[in-house]
Parts: structure tokens; C-alpha cells; sequence
């Protein structure tokens, strides 16, 4: 696709969010602030003594945990709107893109990108009012490389994420809806990739697991990078295996799509 | 430019029984259906025509014309569109075609017009000052320029589906599938849409398909016609030829010079036969090859005054030929 088609289909999906103030205004105070609110209660009422560890992060780090897992989450998941990959196949709307001589695709992970705009704007507004109200976790030391490894683990994490979801649903393609499979992914990745806990609070004898499954390496891989807990050698081992779930997704999604292209009627006869 | 050959095009539809009781089973078990929805169809259509596909709601019009965009597989058959598989969709044959869905939105509801042609232009790699040129004239003909800054949500069904149109010839396309592309709108913007199309079809010469059920769009657009009944072309050929082959009467109205009493209307003797007879008139269904002869012996043997004869309505044709079911003498 295109560099120049990329881009516009990414601004105008921005624009188009972004001219629903109420919405945003909502998504930012609503959806993230009130999140926050309930996990800082919640992990009040664990953290009893002060200085106390739990799963190796003190009160402070958990706190810097669940802001980033809120935030970065938005930003893995698409500003947390659902993929309508799905409903244009069932509805059929999926038609209008065959006829364009652009990947549909690619013009869907745009539009996707686009949509994460204002949950780029979201997060430099929390971020900060984070770093203004809240103490930051002494354990938590913010280096370049760290920084610079988790971006490159948080892109990765947004792609992995729209490849696992993309497979997904296209199994409209065969069950006429496809709604309970996207709910249950986004539980299922949620718990098992670190985003309602961090995984470290998991049993020793699930790690292996949850380091072989591509769901850490969506949410709590780029997280635990950006604060620092990522030594590079197993950073390094986390995006290859990252990157060998994101080829499979991308073979799999490539003759699922060839697959469901046969059986596509378009709604009606 | 379009060359289908025995092109044919099987569903297989779930079937479910109403009731909570079939709802509950349709759980563990359900019922396929096959659907043929097109078999073996085979045409041609060369450059600058518009072909009108008729045919009764189901009779497969839809689906061949998505089989014909690439949107839908074919199950067995062949069809070369620009010399392409239509359902390989290679870009090289998506830069050159277009698809009109009349009861589709293909545009984003809540962008603008404008913004959507942008996308448009990205997509199909248009240059800029191209691209100026042909929004400017296309929105000028199809008086929707002060409208291009609205969100297409706010537009009225008219000025949309004239957005749609815009949006599908943006990029000059050589072949067009229109699916009722006129459904749903007013006498004036049916006509509006009707005269563009044909000075689009003058300028730049395109293959043109046509599905309506407005007869009007028909006899206006199409010399030729495609008769699609369950799925099967039943007839291919001019727009006048279904009249003189489905149709073998005219109907024929004298209105007579003085007002004819019960006793003369009873007695009188007509060539042809007899429709509708009062004071003043007498409506005739008289056989295509004899209207000359008939209208001599009426005027030789009654005093008429006046004179006229009528075509059967071709929406009226093409309804009977559908309730018959069947076409006698009909080649595919």
C-alpha cells in the first residue's frame, strides 16, 4: 500500500473520531480516569505495610503498572474500539473496499492507526497528570535504551494484536457472527497478556506458558520494557517470539482470507 | 469488454423453520439449501453500450453483476472483464471499473463528500490537477457542488446517491456496473441521473451494465436487454425485439365522430378484437403486422374521427413474460 494512501487514510480516521468531542472527552475522563480509580483502591486494600513487594513491584510501581497498562492498552487495542473487520463481512460493507485497488487490509490497519490518535492525545494528557499527582516508583529508573526498546515493543504489540483479531474475524466469513469470539479474545488477552494483572503475580509453573503465547507480548512485555524490568537479552528473545506469532497470524490470515473469499456472497443474491 | 461464457454461481444457504422449537434446533443441527442463483450465463458487451440485466426480484441480476466486479466467486464458468478474471481482482482491472450499489452506501457517512473523493483519489492514484478537473465537472453536472462540504449523512437520498455516482466515475472508469442505481429517488432526479449518464456514456465511450426496475431507466438507457428468470438469461437482444417477439399486438383506439348507441355497438363488426367499446370509443388489440390493414377497414367502414395507436407499456411486456414463467421461443 501506498505511503501517500496510508497517510490519508489514517488523518481521516482521526478527523472523523476526533469531531466527536463529547465521545473523546468521555473515552479520556470516563473510560481511563475511572479505570484508574478502580484498580488504585483495589491494590490499596493488597498493599497493606508500606514498602511491601508484591509480585516484585512496590505500591508505586503497580500504580506506574496500571497507568501504562490503561493507557498503552488503548493504544495496542485500537483505542479500545472493537476491529469491524467482522460486521463488514456479515453486513456486507466489505464489497465497497473489494473494488478498490488498494489491499483492504492494510487500509483497515490505518484506519485503525487513526483511530489511536486521540489515544495518543489521551495518554500525554494522563501521563502527565500522573507525573504532576503521583509519586513515581523509587525501582523504576526511565533509560533511553529501555524507552526506546518499549516503543519498539509497544509497535510491535499493536501489530501482533491486529493480526491475532484480524484472524479472527474472519471467521464471519463462516458463522454469521462473530461478536462472542471478539469478546472472549479481548478477555482471554487481556488476562493472559498482563493487562488486569501483571503477570508476574501469576504462579512460576504458568510463566513458560504465558512467555510461549502471544498475549504477554501485547500488553505486559511493552510495559515491563518501558519501566525497566526487561534485561536486553530477554527483550531480544520476547520481539522474536513476537515476531514469529505476527508471521504466523500473517500466513493464517492470508489463507483464511483466500479461504473466506470463496464462500463471500456480499449480502443477498 | 465483458465476455462471460457459462458463468454460474451456487449458494448454500442455511434454511431455519420459525419458531423457538427450530431455534433450538438449529443449534446442534441445521439444514443447508443449495441456491442457484446464476446458471450458465454467457454475453458479451462491447464498448459504449449500456445493457440493461432485468429480471424479478432474486432472479439472480445481483449476483452476476458482483461475479462481474470481482466481488463474488463464480462456481463454474468463465468471464473476462478488460481481458481479466474479475475475481482475481488485480488492480490493474480495479482501476478500471466501477460499481454503483443503489441500495449500498459505498461512501463514509460521516465524512463529507469531499473528504471521501480525497480518499477517492488517493486510492485510485489520480492526478491532482485531473482529479480537479473531473470533480469540478462532474459536480457542476449533477448540480451537487454546494454540498461537497456536508457530511454525507445530512445529504438528501438525491444528492447521495448523485455523491455515490461522483465517487464511482472519479476516476474515469471503462467498465460500470450500475445496481439501481436510480431506486428510491424522485421523477426529477431519476431524470437528472438518467441525461448524466448518457452524456458520460457519449464522452468516454464505457461498457456500461444496468440493473433497475424502473422501466423508464430502461427504455431511456439500454438499445439492449438481458431477460434473467431464476438465474438463466432467457433473452439477449434489442429493446425493440422483446416487443415484436413478446408482444405481437398494438392496441388501436377510434373515437368515433357521433355517439354510437347499444344497438349499433352490438351490431357492429371490428377487425381485431375488442378491448373496451362505449359511446365515444372503441379500444382494438389488433396483430402488429395487420394495424395498417385494420386501421383502412375502420376508417373505410364507420365514421371516426380520429385515430391512435399504442405500443404495449415494455414494463407491462416484460411483467407478463415474468408471470408466464416461460419464453416461447426464447434463446439464451
Amino acid at each position: 500500500m501506498r505511503a501517500r494512501l496510508f497517510l490519508n487514510v489514517f488523518t481521516i480516521e482521526a478527523r472523523k473520531l476526533m469531531s466527536y468531542r463529547a465521545d473523546f472527552w468521555i473515552n479520556t475522563l470516563v473510560g481511563s480516569l475511572a479505570n484508574f480509580v478502580l484498580v488504585y483502591i483495589l491494590w490499596s486494600a493488597i498493599y497493606l505495610e508500606p514498602g511491601q513487594i508484591v509480585a516484585g513491584y512496590s505500591f508505586d510501581g503497580m500504580v506506574l503498572y496500571y497507568v501504562l497498562a490503561i493507557l498503552l492498552g488503548r493504544l495496542v487495542t485500537g483505542s479500545g474500539k472493537p476491529l469491524d473487520v467482522g460486521q463488514e463481512i456479515y453486513e456486507g460493507s466489505l464489497s465497497r473496499y473489494l473494488l478498490f485497488p488498494a489491499p483492504y487490509l492494510s487500509i483497515k490497519y490505518a484506519q485503525r492507526l487513526g483511530m489511536m490518535l486521540p489515544s495518543l492525545i489521551q495518554l500525554a494528557m494522563l501521563l502527565g497528570a500522573y507525573w504532576i499527582f503521583l509519586p513515581r516508583p523509587a525501582e523504576v529508573e526511565f533509560k533511553a535504551l529501555a524507552v526506546l526498546q518499549g516503543v519498539v515493543a509497544l509497535c510491535m504489540a499493536n501489530a501482533l494484536y491486529y493480526s491475532i483479531t484480524v484472524v479472527l474475524q474472519l471467521a464471519a466469513f463462516w458463522a454469521d457472527n462473530v461478536w462472542s469470539l471478539v469478546i472472549m479474545m479481548v478477555f482471554v488477552s487481556r488476562l493472559l497478556g498482563g493487562a488486569m494483572v501483571p503477570l508476574a503475580t501469576f504462579p512460576d509453573a504458568w510463566q513458560p506458558l504465558l512467555a510461549a503465547l502471544p498475549f504477554r507480548y501485547c500488553f505486559g512485555f511493552p510495559i515491563d520494557t518501558l519501566m525497566g524490568r526487561v534485561p536486553t537479552h530477554e527483550w531480544f528473545f520476547g520481539m522474536g517470539v513476537s515476531l514469529a506469532w505476527f508471521g504466523l497470524m500473517c500466513v493464517l490470515g492470508r489463507a483464511v482470507w483466500s479461504r473466506g473469499m470463496l464462500r463471500y456472497s456480499g449480502v443477498g443474491i | 469488454m465483458i465476455h462471460v461464457s457459462n458463468l454460474s454461481k451456487t449458494f448454500y444457504v442455511h434454511k431455519k423453520e420459525a419458531g423457538l422449537r427450530a431455534s433450538l434446533r438449529s443449534l446442534f443441527r441445521r439444514e443447508k439449501v443449495e441456491k442457484h442463483a446464476v446458471r450458465n450465463v454467457s454475453f458479451d458487451v462491447g464498448p459504449g453500450e449500456i445493457v440493461g440485466l432485468v429480471g424479478a426480484n432474486g432472479a439472480g441480476k445481483t449476483t452476476l453483476v458482483k461475479m462481474l466486479s470481482g466481488i463474488v466467486h463464480p462456481s463454474s464458468g468463465e468471464a473476462r472483464v478488460l481481458g481479466f478474471e474479475p475475481w482475481k481482482r488485480s488492480n490493474a482491472l480495479r482501476q478500471q471499473i466501477a460499481l454503483i450499489m443503489g441500495q449500498k452506501a459505498s461512501l463514509w457517512w460521516d465524512l463529507p463528500a469531499a473528504d471521501c473523493f480525497l480518499l477517492l483519489k488517493e486510492i485510485y492514484s489520480i492526478p491532482t490537477a485531473t482529479f480537479d478537473r473531473r470533480l469540478r465537472f462532474l459536480t457542476e453536472t449533477l448540480q451537487v457542488a454546494e454540498q461537497l462540504t456536508t457530511q454525507l449523512r445530512r445529504l438528501s437520498l438525491g444528492e447521495r446517491m448523485k455523491m455515490e455516482l461522483i465517487a464511482t466515475l472519479l476516476h474515469a472508469p471503462r467498465v460500470v456496473f450500475l445496481d439501481e442505481p436510480t431506486i428510491g429517488l424522485d421523477l426529477a432526479a431519476q431524470r437528472s441521473i438518467r441525461e448524466f449518464l448518457l452524456q458520460y456514456r457519449e464522452e468516454h465511450k464505457p461498457a456500461m451494465i444496468l440493473t433497475s426496475h424502473y422501466m423508464e431507466d430502461i427504455e431511456t438507457l439500454c438499445e439492449r436487454i438481458l431477460l434473467i428468470q431464476e438465474g438463466s438469461l432467457v433473452f439477449d437482444g434489442p429493446l425493440v425485439d422483446v416487443m415484436h417477439r413478446y408482444s405481437p399486438h398494438k392496441v388501436l383506439t377510434a373515437y368515433f365522430q357521433n355517439p354510437w348507441t347499444a344497438a349499433e355497438r352490438k351490431q357492429a363488426i371490428f377487425p381485431g378484437e375488442v378491448i373496451e367499446i362505449d359511446q365515444k370509443h372503441v379500444r382494438l388489440r389488433v396483430p402488429r403486422d395487420e394495424i395498417s390493414k385494420c386501421t383502412k377497414e375502420l376508417l373505410t367502414r364507420y365514421a371516426v374521427a380520429d385515430i391512435s395507436i399504442e405500443e404495449s407499456e415494455i414494463g407491462d411486456v416484460i411483467e407478463e413474460i415474468f408471470r408466464e414463467g416461460s419464453l416461447p421461443g426464447s434463446q439464451p
